[in-house]
């Protein structure tokens, strides 16, 4: 059944081919069609299709038109196989094997367009938008991946023109993968902040889709969840004409082809989401905006290009989103032997993987000031303060020039002369004259007070 | 008799007249018709826009008549796998009009690749194009009525001279 509808998908996707190539490409038997990820066209060049590996052999054979094929499958080697027309196979060391069907044919520029004008449904201009970014959304939920000359206007390119290739990536719609990984999402009832992590082509997207499903549709542990999905590519939910080609689950709202940074705002005012998901954060407006949603109390679901926390905290865009803990949660995808891993991890259990925040401002040293009160500890600074309520705060005409600042923790503390014409301290002062609270540069609160009776003059 | 005979050829020539005159009755509205529909065209795709399929398969519902079989045809091709260029034009062969209207609205699918302005332009100025085509035609079917009716009485006064 699963191999059906992989084969169905391949033929969608064959569909927007030109005909020549569309025999070409419908004339590999279905079990490799069931593999194939990607339709790759190269103008001068023969199409190829990429092929997943097989985990259950380490050689396959096929028989097409009148040539027997041989495919190498995942072994772990560099290979390439050969016939005897000129075809051949690469295979990238454990990675998906790129064959060719027919060396004989190769592909013409106006292949190209016409695949383009195809995959548009000869409207150029409903695409430009996505066209000019190097792709275009297909009905039936696969993506055409394009390259050309750039038309650039204003330093912005408007659109691509003279097509060089093509790649046509086949959608996987894997549901239930997220199954067993949705019940470690949550803390406390909650659906808890989570990225997806794997380098590229690892099946984030695959596993984001199914995880925005089934957190939509709910598990008898957890309620459905409102999802609002900022589809920025189109290749979560593929809409096509309104409606998503993908299962992404009753309660999601998908919105479709908007920039992140624009859409986060959009459905939060308008959607009321509990949980927003989002694909491949890459720019700083992108995490400026998750910031701003998690602050509002919504939960998010993102994924990033980076294959362990590791490389995400070397980067220094992600090292700010770690260091603000947006995130809780990480799902590590690994692909081995055995397929594909999923690894939750906790971001805040362990330390070292949160970077700690800058210092923003250091204290000068203050120049020595003659008379200096030693600071109090905490029980002095209580009973000061309280003297300084009762007895003699009406009689102090203005603000004094020295303060002392009492650290509850601290057990011994330096002497650290301040001048009150400091603006900070004045923010902070009370109707009464006393400074109640005020926030350290590091972030930590601390109590300030001024010393009433020893006033320098 | 005689009398008789010129009234036979009066409502011949009558009914000839009010054939000749529905037929271009028709064009007329077939013209005027493919204006609106070009002139919408443009402009959907200049703001929504709309892809051409979709377009094509709207407008030829709220189409009556040619123009509305003309959309059709051009949709059934396209979905049968033929080009969309191919399409367009082998179903403006089929429109009952002259060949330079018809090249008129052929011309525009040499602009589908273009952006949505030049579409849009393109449709706009094949959508002007008919609607003078449309108001030659009307000014000049008047002198033609009246040419016609000058030659029907001219020959059945002749034909009452000649029997006479």
């Amino acid at each position: 059944m699963e191999n059906r509808e992989a084969v169905l998908r391949y033929e969608n996707a064959a569909a927007v081919l030109p005909s020549p190539l569309r025999k070409l490409a419908l004339s590999l038997p279905e079990k490799y069609q069931a593999r194939a990820e990607e339709i790759r066209l190269r103008a001068g060049y023969p199409m190829t299709v990429l092929l997943r590996p097989d985990r259950r052999s380490n050689r396959e054979t096929f028989t097409s038109t009148s040539t027997e094929h041989d495919i190498p499958t995942n072994t772990g080697n560099h290979a390439h196989g050969y016939n005897d027309t000129g075809s051949h196979a690469h295979e990238n060391n454990g990675a998906a094997v790129e064959w060719v069907i027919d060396s004989s044919r190769t592909v013409e520029p106006e292949d190209l367009e016409t695949l383009c004008d195809l995959a548009a449904e000869f409207s150029r201009y409903a695409a430009v938008h996505t066209i000019r970014d190097g792709f275009l959304p297909v009905r039936g939920g696969c993506r055409v991946g394009l390259c050309g000359s750039a038309v650039m206007k204003d330093g912005a390119n408007t659109n691509l023109t003279r097509l060089s290739s093509a790649v046509i990536r086949i959608a996987r719609e894997q549901k239930g993968i997220a199954h067993s990984l949705i019940p470690q999402l949550f803390r406390n009832g909650e659906f808890a902040n989570t990225l997806l992590l794997s380098s590229p082509g690892g099946g984030k997207t695959t596993l984001l889709r199914d995880m925005i499903r089934e957190l939509s549709t709910g598990t008898p542990d957890y309620p459905p969840q409102r999802v609002a999905l900022i589809d920025e590519r189109g290749e979560v939910a593929v809409m096509h004409m309104g409606r998503a080609q993908m299962d992404v689950g009753a309660h999601t709202d998908v919105l479709d082809g908007c920039p992140k940074a624009l859409g986060i705002p959009m459905v939060l005012r308008a959607m009321n989401p509990q949980i927003i998901a989002v694909d491949e954060i890459t720019l700083r407006e992108d995490l400026r905006a998750m910031i701003m949603a998690a602050g509002c109390g919504v939960h998010l679901l993102a994924t990033i290009h980076a294959a362990d926390v590791n490389e995400l905290a070397a980067k220094p865009l992600y090292r700010e989103l770690l260091a603000e803990r947006v995130f809780r949660l990480t799902v590590r995808i690994t692909a081995n032997a055995d397929g594909r891993r999923y690894e939750v991890g906790d971001l805040w259990s362990v330390p070292r993987m949160i970077p700690e925040m800058p210092k923003a401002v250091e204290i000068p040293k203050a120049p020595e000031v003659p008379k200096v009160a030693k600071m109090p500890k905490v029980a002095e600074a209580a009973e000061i303060s309280k003297v300084s309520k009762t007895a003699e705060v009406a009689e102090i005409p203005k603000v004094p020039e020295v303060l002392n600042i009492s650290e509850p923790d601290a057990e011994t503390v330096p002497e650290i002369p301040m001048e009150t014409d400091n603006a900070e301290t004045s923010d902070n002062e009370t109707s009464d004259g006393n400074i109640s609270e005020s926030e350290t540069s590091t972030g930590e609160t601390s109590e300030c007070e001024i010393s009433t009776g020893e006033t320098s003059g | 008799m005689k009398i008789a005979g010129a009234t036979v050829i009066l409502c011949g020539a009558f009914r000839v007249w009010i054939i000749c005159r529905r037929e271009r009755k028709n064009k007329y509205a077939l013209l005027a018709h493919l204006r609106l529909i070009l002139f919408r065209m443009g402009e959907e795709i200049r703001q929504l826009r709309t892809p051409f399929p979709h377009l094509l398969e709207r407008m030829a519902e709220d189409c009556p008549d040619d123009a509305g079989t003309f959309l059709k045809t051009a949709l059934t091709l396209t979905r049968q796998g033929e080009n969309l260029y191919t399409a367009w034009k082998t179903a403006a062969e089929t429109l009952p009009l002259e060949r330079t209207e018809k090249q008129i609205i052929m011309q525009l699918a040499e602009e589908f690749r273009g952006d949505a302005e030049r579409i849009d332009k393109a449709f706009v100025t094949a959508s002007e194009t008919l609607g003078n085509v449309l108001a030659r035609l009307e000014a000049g079917e008047q002198n033609e009525m009246r040419q016609m009716t000058a030659f029907i009485f001219s020959a059945a006064l002749l034909l009452v001279i000649l029997l006479y």
